[in-house]
């Protein structure tokens, strides 16, 4: 038999900017209240585009599997920023261990490490 | 007597796709398969400026429905009744008008697509069985209508509410799970996630899994006795929306309905024994000529309040969505054959419980236990081997 082409789809035809449909608000919305009944608080702005919200809806998804395949363990509260890469826990983490590096560290490691800090912030 | 397509079933998966309606997406292809039911000659539906806009094959794959058209309770209502008391479904421009105010925009709500731009859809309706008269199950949004595609019931909701914890009435999920059956949901990934996952996740986190699983499960031969799919719901890391929720690609659903059809086709010891139900959630506000019938049972006691249905009425469950695609593919079905009788989603779980459990005594709503099957449908007395294959 024949096969049959099917239609491709255009390069155009991906728009993760676009607003997201009142059906992935909803998703959002829901998969919050119910990880927040869960017990586990959700703080963030809330998702406009279509890739925020598939960002925001991972975290969400992957939160709700943890909290209730491991329901004992105590978490913080879920923090996603809008690019969808999550700085907790990982984000909280080397914060508490950059402070803890800084008060260990020789002055002259601490100064190249804001240098670098400055650098970055003009960029 | 050789064995009937029913005798060798061993899977049977539901793609549910996103707000496309019957005559939207099946429009143009009543010459090459005239017993397609779409609009009789001199169905048109008004404009806001008094003239009749018949049906057009001028859908595109995008940018055409933007913004959404609406889909709520109260503006389907508007859409079937036209603010009159029967249902002519001749309220669609008018109710579309609404969203951006422009008299031209409005008219594409009454566009339709040609079969050359569906290969997928089309082929298949052609090859398979297709379902004149299967129908959303709630004049209304996507979730009360995929609800009762998983329960059978939609727990009284005419809306956008997720949560179904404590009733009696189970998914269908849980009904195989408790009786030592194999099911699966699989979603898209975990960016799309699933609809269900809410209801599902605390007692049945075993039966989800991805797109991807699902691709691996059929390749191994490993799907389970029942399995749901659902597409892609956003643009996201570089992947296309598949669902065909507008405005979202068509092609990109074509291509993932395809991608489901192949993965059960190309191997070879699945396809014998494997039905595949492609069937969309909703009409998404989309024209279609047909009025929508009454369910066959009463959904339990269950009534939306007027201030859910937004109309100033109460719903009390005894008339279904505008009409959707349906297509039933199996090598056991009969090429082409149309069915006549109504559907809606409710034959899901229905058919299902009816195959994997029978006698099965859990709760139900009347309306689930009265809703057709569709598996009798694989009547084949000979399994087919001309079904297309797609690229």
């Amino acid at each position: 038999m024949t096969a049959i082409k099917m239609p491709t789809t255009p390069r155009s035809a991906y728009d993760p900017q676009r607003p997201a449909n009142a059906l992935l608000l909803t998703h959002v919305r829901e998969l919050e209240k119910a990880l927040s009944e869960a017990g586990r608080r959700v703080r963030r702005k809330k998702p406009k585009t279509e890739a925020q919200v598939a960002a925001y809806v991972r975290h969400l998804n992957r939160a709700l599997h943890q909290q209730v395949l491991l329901p004992p363990m105590k978490r913080r509260p879920l923090d996603v920023p809008l690019d969808g890469v999550s700085p907790t826990p990982a984000g909280v983490k080397s914060r508490h261990a950059s402070r803890k590096r800084a008060a260990a560290a020789p002055p002259r490691r601490k100064r190249a490490s804001s240098s670098r800090k400055r650098k970055r912030g003009r960029r | 007597m050789p064995p009937t397509g029913l005798d060798n079933l061993r899977h049977l998966v539901v793609l549910m796709m996103e707000n496309r309606s019957f005559d939207h997406m099946f429009g143009g292809l009543k010459p090459a398969h005239p017993g397609i039911e779409i609009w009789p000659n001199g169905y048109t539906n008004p404009d806001t400026q008094g003239n009749e806009i018949p049906p057009q094959p001028k859908a595109e794959y995008q940018g055409q429905l933007d913004p959404d058209p609406n889909h709520d309770f109260a503006p389907v209502n508007e859409q079937i009744f036209n603010g009159g008391p029967t249902p002519d479904m001749r309220g669609f421009i008018q109710s579309y008008f609404k969203q951006r105010n422009d008299v031209k925009s409005s008219h594409r709500i009454m566009y339709y697509f040609t079969p050359d731009q569906l290969p997928v859809l089309s082929n298949l309706a052609l090859k398979y069985v297709v379902f004149n008269r299967w129908f959303a199950s709630i004049p209304g949004p996507t979730l009360c209508n995929r609800a009762i595609a998983h329960y059978g019931t939609s727990f009284g909701h005419v809306g956008m509410e997720m949560k179904y914890f404590g009733h009696p009435i189970k998914s269908i999920y849980e009904r195989l799970r408790a009786a030592g059956r194999a099911t699966k949901l699989y979603y898209f990934d975990r960016a799309s996630s699933t609809l269900e996952l809410i209801n599902l996740l605390q007692d049945q986190p075993q039966i989800f899994a991805t797109y991807e699983q699902f691709l691996a499960d059929c390749r191994a031969g490993t799907l389970p006795d029942y399995a749901f799919v659902e597409p892609n719901y956003s643009d996201h890391d570089g992947l296309v929306a598949s669902d065909q929720h507008p405005d979202h690609h068509v092609a990109e659903g074509e291509r993932f309905i395809g991608s489901i059809y192949m993965a059960i086709k190309s191997n070879p010891a699945l396809w014998p024994n494997t039905a595949l139900l492609i069937v969309y959630d909703e009409h998404g506000g989309i024209f279609d000529h047909v009025p929508p019938p009454s369910p066959e049972g009463k959904d339990g006691d269950f009534e939306a309040p007027p201030d859910k249905t937004g109309t100033g009425q109460p719903f009390k469950f005894d008339r279904l969505g505008v009409r959707v695609p349906a297509i039933l593919v199996s090598p056991w079905v009969a090429k082409g054959r149309v069915v006549n009788d109504v559907y809606e989603h409710a034959s899901i779980p229905a058919t299902a419980t009816e195959w994997l459990l029978p006698g099965f005594g859990g709760a139900r709503t009347d309306r689930e236990r009265k809703a057709r099957t569709f598996l009798h449908l694989l009547s084949e007395p000979m399994m087919r081997t001309d079904g297309p294959n797609f690229v």
